[in-house]
C-alpha cells in the first residue's frame, strides 16, 4: 500500500502504471478515466470512515433565528440540491430524499414529502416567519419571537476546509431568498470542539454516515442523549421524545419489520421537523488497472481474491 | 577561520533558537483546536479525555508545560509524538534523509545551473540566448512549485513515461544495492527539478548582472590587454561574482525547506513536509516544535556554511 495524499497525483499513478486500485477518484477526473479502456471503474457508498454518507446541513436549535421550522423549511426549500450534485460532486452520488440512506434500502423511507427547490416557497415562509426583505440587502425580523426588530437574517455556515463549494453554493442560493451567510471553515481538530463542546454555529454540514445500521450511524445524529460534546453526534440538539422513543424501540428489537416501521415514523417526524436538512448522498468511486481483477471494490477487503496479470 | 570564531557563532545561536522555540510553543499551545480529539479519537468520552489530557500532560498549566519542556530539549529529548505515540526524535530522523536528498539535490542543481545559465546570459547579453535565459528563469521563479510540480507530473511522467508521479521508490519491488539507488535517483528527479526551477532564478539573475559589472572592471580589462581570451576573464571575474550569490543561496534555506513541503505533496515523497502538513492538522505539537527546532538549526547550519564558503572564496575574508 502506497500513501499519496494528493487526489491528482493518485490519478496520474494509476495511469501511469505506478499503482493497480485507487481508493477514490476525484470527480473532474471521473470522465476521463471511464473514457481509459485501461482502467475500470465501480461506484460503492463504502468508506473507510463509514459507509452510507449523507452531507447533511445541520441547524443548531438552540439558535433564535433557527427555533421556527418555517425558517428551516425555507432554507430547504432555497437550495437546489441538484446543482450540489452537480458541481460539487461532478454527478457521483444522489440527492438524498430521506434522513437514512436508499443503501439501507429496509430503513429508507420512500416517498417522503421533503422540501422541494422552490425559491417562491422559501420566500413566502421567510414572510410568513417574519423576516421582511429590506431593500437590497438580507431580510430583517420584524415580529420575530425572541429576535430584536431590524436583526439582519445573518448565518454562519461552519464545515471542513475541504467542503468549501459547498458553502459557496449555499451562500449563493440562500442569498438569493434573503439570507445574509458567512462562511467559517474550520480544520477538523478545530470543527468538532465549536460544534459540539462550545455550540459556537448557526448552520454547518458535516458528512454523517449512517453505517450498515441506522442503530450505529443514525441514532446518534436524532437522540436526545446524545447531544454533548463528543464529535459528531445530535450537532443540532434536536430534543423529540417520540423520536427517542422510536430509536430505542428499533434497537432493542431484531424484528426486521418493526424496526423498519420504526425508523419509517421517525423519519417522517424529522422530514417535518427539520432539525437538519439532507443535502446528497455520497458514494465513491474506485478504480482499479483493466489488467487486474477480482477486486471487491465494495468492502474492506476488497483485495482478498484480486490477481493482477504482468 | 578559528575554533573559537565556530565556537563563539554557535554560542551566539542559542539565543535565537531559545527565541523562535519560546514563540512556537505559545502560538502552537494557545492555536484553536483539541489535540486530545486527535490523539483518542471522535467517539471517546468526557473520561477518557481526561485520562488522555493528563498522560500528556496538557492538563498542566502552559508555564508549567513550558518549562517541563525547555527542560526535556536541553536533555536532547523533543517529548513524544501525540500521534505516533513514539519519540519525537525518531518520527522526524525517520523522514529527515528524504528531505535531505531533496532540498540539497534542488539546492545543488539550482546553483549550478544557476551559475552556468547567468554566465551564458552575461556572455551573451543583448542576445537570444540571454532573453531566453532570463524568461525562463523568471518564469521558474514566478510559477506556484505546486503548480508546476503537477505540470511536471502531467508531461514529463504519464506524458513520457519516463517518470514516475509519486514516491521515493517503486511500490512493487523492494530493490537493493544499486538498483535501489537507481530507483531512488529516478524517483528523484522530478520532484528536485521542480524545486531547483523555483530556486534558478535568482542565481541566475545575480550571476548575469555581475559578471556584467566584473567585466567592466580594470582587472578584467588588464586580463584581455595581456591576451587571456573571454572564457578565461570570465572564469577569474565568477570568483567575485560569487560571494553575493553564496549569500542569496545561503539565505534561500528556509524558503526551500517551504517549497519542498508543496513538492512532497505533490510527488508523495516521504520527508518532513508531509509531517509537517499532518502534524498541522493533527495539532501535534511535539513533533511541530522538534520540526521548527529543525528548521531554525538548518538556517543557522547554512548561515555558518556561508561565511565559511565566504573565506573560501576570498582570501582576504579572516574570521578570528
Amino acid at each position: 500500500m502506497r500513501i499519496v495524499p494528493d487526489a491528482g497525483t493518485q490519478v496520474l499513478a494509476l495511469e501511469n502504471g505506478e499503482v493497480d486500485f485507487l481508493w477514490g477518484v476525484p470527480g473532474p477526473h471521473q470522465s476521463r478515466l471511464k473514457a481509459d479502456p485501461r482502467v475500470r471503474m465501480a461506484q460503492t457508498s463504502y468508506h473507510p470512515g463509514g459507509s452510507n454518507c449523507i452531507m447533511t446541513l445541520s441547524f443548531n436549535l438552540d439558535r433564535p433565528i433557527l427555533r421556527d421550522a418555517r425558517v428551516r423549511r425555507a432554507v430547504a426549500s432555497a437550495l437546489d440540491r441538484e446543482a450540489f450534485l452537480r458541481q460539487v460532486l461532478f454527478g457521483e452520488g444522489k440527492v438524498a430524499t430521506a434522513p437514512i440512506s436508499s443503501e439501507i434500502a429496509w430503513a429508507h423511507a420512500r416517498g417522503l414529502a421533503l422540501p422541494a427547490f422552490d425559491r417562491a416557497e422559501a420566500e413566502r415562509l421567510l414572510d410568513a416567519a417574519g423576516w421582511k426583505k429590506d431593500r437590497d440587502g438580507p431580510r430583517v425580523a420584524r415580529g420575530v419571537s425572541g429576535v430584536a426588530d431590524g436583526t439582519r437574517l445573518s448565518v454562519d455556515f461552519v464545515h471542513f476546509p475541504t467542503f468549501a463549494k459547498y458553502g459557496e453554493l449555499m451562500r449563493q442560493q440562500l442569498g438569493a431568498v434573503g439570507f445574509d451567510v458567512t462562511l467559517r471553515p474550520l480544520e477538523p481538530a478545530v470543527f468538532a470542539p465549536a460544534v459540539f463542546k462550545d455550540r459556537n454555529f448557526d448552520t454547518n454540514v458535516i458528512s454523517y454516515c449512517n453505517g450498515p445500521d441506522p442503530e450505529i450511524g443514525v441514532r446518534r445524529m436524532y437522540h436526545s442523549s446524545q447531544i454533548g460534546p463528543a464529535p459528531f453526534t445530535n450537532a443540532a440538539a434536536y430534543r423529540n421524545e417520540t423520536v427517542d422513543s422510536l430509536f430505542d424501540q428499533a434497537g432493542r428489537t431484531i424484528e426486521r419489520d418493526r424496526r423498519t416501521r420504526n425508523y419509517r415514523q421517525i423519519q417522517e417526524i424529522v422530514a417535518q421537523e427539520l432539525p437538519y436538512y439532507w443535502l446528497v448522498e455520497t458514494p465513491t468511486t474506485r478504480a482499479w488497472s483493466a489488467r487486474c481483477g477480482d477486486f471487491k471494490a465494495w468492502t474492506g477487503l476488497f483485495a482478498e481474491v484480486a490477481f493482477c496479470r504482468r | 577561520m578559528s575554533g573559537r570564531y565556530l565556537v563563539r557563532r554557535l554560542v551566539q545561536t542559542l539565543p535565537a533558537v531559545a527565541g523562535i522555540l519560546l514563540v512556537a510553543f505559545v502560538v502552537i499551545h494557545t492555536a484553536p483546536g483539541d489535540p486530545v480529539l486527535a490523539i483518542a479519537g471522535e467517539h471517546g468520552d468526557a473520561a477518557y479525555y481526561a485520562f488522555m489530557r493528563a498522560k500528556f500532560g496538557l492538563d498542566r498549566p502552559l508555564p508549567e508545560q513550558l518549562l517541563a519542556y525547555v527542560g526535556h530539549v536541553v536533555r536532547g529529548d523533543l517529548g513524544t509524538s501525540f500521534v505516533h505515540g513514539r519519540p519525537v526524535v525518531e518520527v522526524v530522523t525517520e523522514r529527515l534523509p528524504a528531505t535531505l536528498l531533496l532540498m540539497s539535490t534542488a539546492l545543488g542543481l539550482s546553483s549550478l545551473a544557476g551559475v552556468l545559465l547567468g554566465v551564458l546570459a552575461a556572455r551573451w547579453a543583448g542576445g537570444a540566448a540571454d532573453l531566453a535565459v532570463r524568461t525562463t528563469a523568471l518564469l521558474g521563479y514566478a510559477t506556484p512549485s505546486f503548480w508546476l510540480a503537477q505540470i511536471a507530473a502531467l508531461t514529463l511522467a504519464v506524458g513520457t513515461g519516463l517518470f514516475p508521479v509519486q514516491g521515493i521508490t517503486d511500490a512493487r519491488h523492494a530493490w537493493t544495492g544499486w538498483r535501489y539507488l537507481v530507483d531512488v535517483l529516478h524517483h528523484l528527479a522530478l520532484p528536485a527539478l521542480v524545486l531547483a526551477a523555483n530556486e534558478l532564478a535568482l542565481t541566475t539573475r545575480l550571476i548575469r548582472v555581475g559578471v556584467l559589472e566584473a567585466m567592466e572592471t580594470d582587472y578584467a580589462r588588464t586580463a584581455r590587454a595581456k591576451g587571456l581570451s573571454e572564457a578565461a576573464v570570465v572564469r577569474h571575474a565568477l570568483r567575485n561574482v560569487l560571494l553575493p550569490v553564496v549569500t542569496v543561496i545561503g539565505s534561500r534555506v528556509a524558503m526551500l525547506f517551504t517549497g519542498a513541503v508543496l513538492v512532497e505533496a505533490v510527488f508523495a515523497w516521504p520527508g518532513l513536509g508531509q509531517l509537517l502538513l499532518s502534524s498541522i492538522q493533527t495539532r501535534d505539537a511535539p513533533v511541530l516544535l522538534g520540526l521548527f527546532l529543525l528548521v531554525s538549526l538548518a538556517v543557522i547550519f547554512a548561515n555558518l556554511l556561508t561565511d565559511l564558503a565566504y573565506a573560501w572564496l576570498d582570501p582576504r575574508i579572516r574570521y578570528e
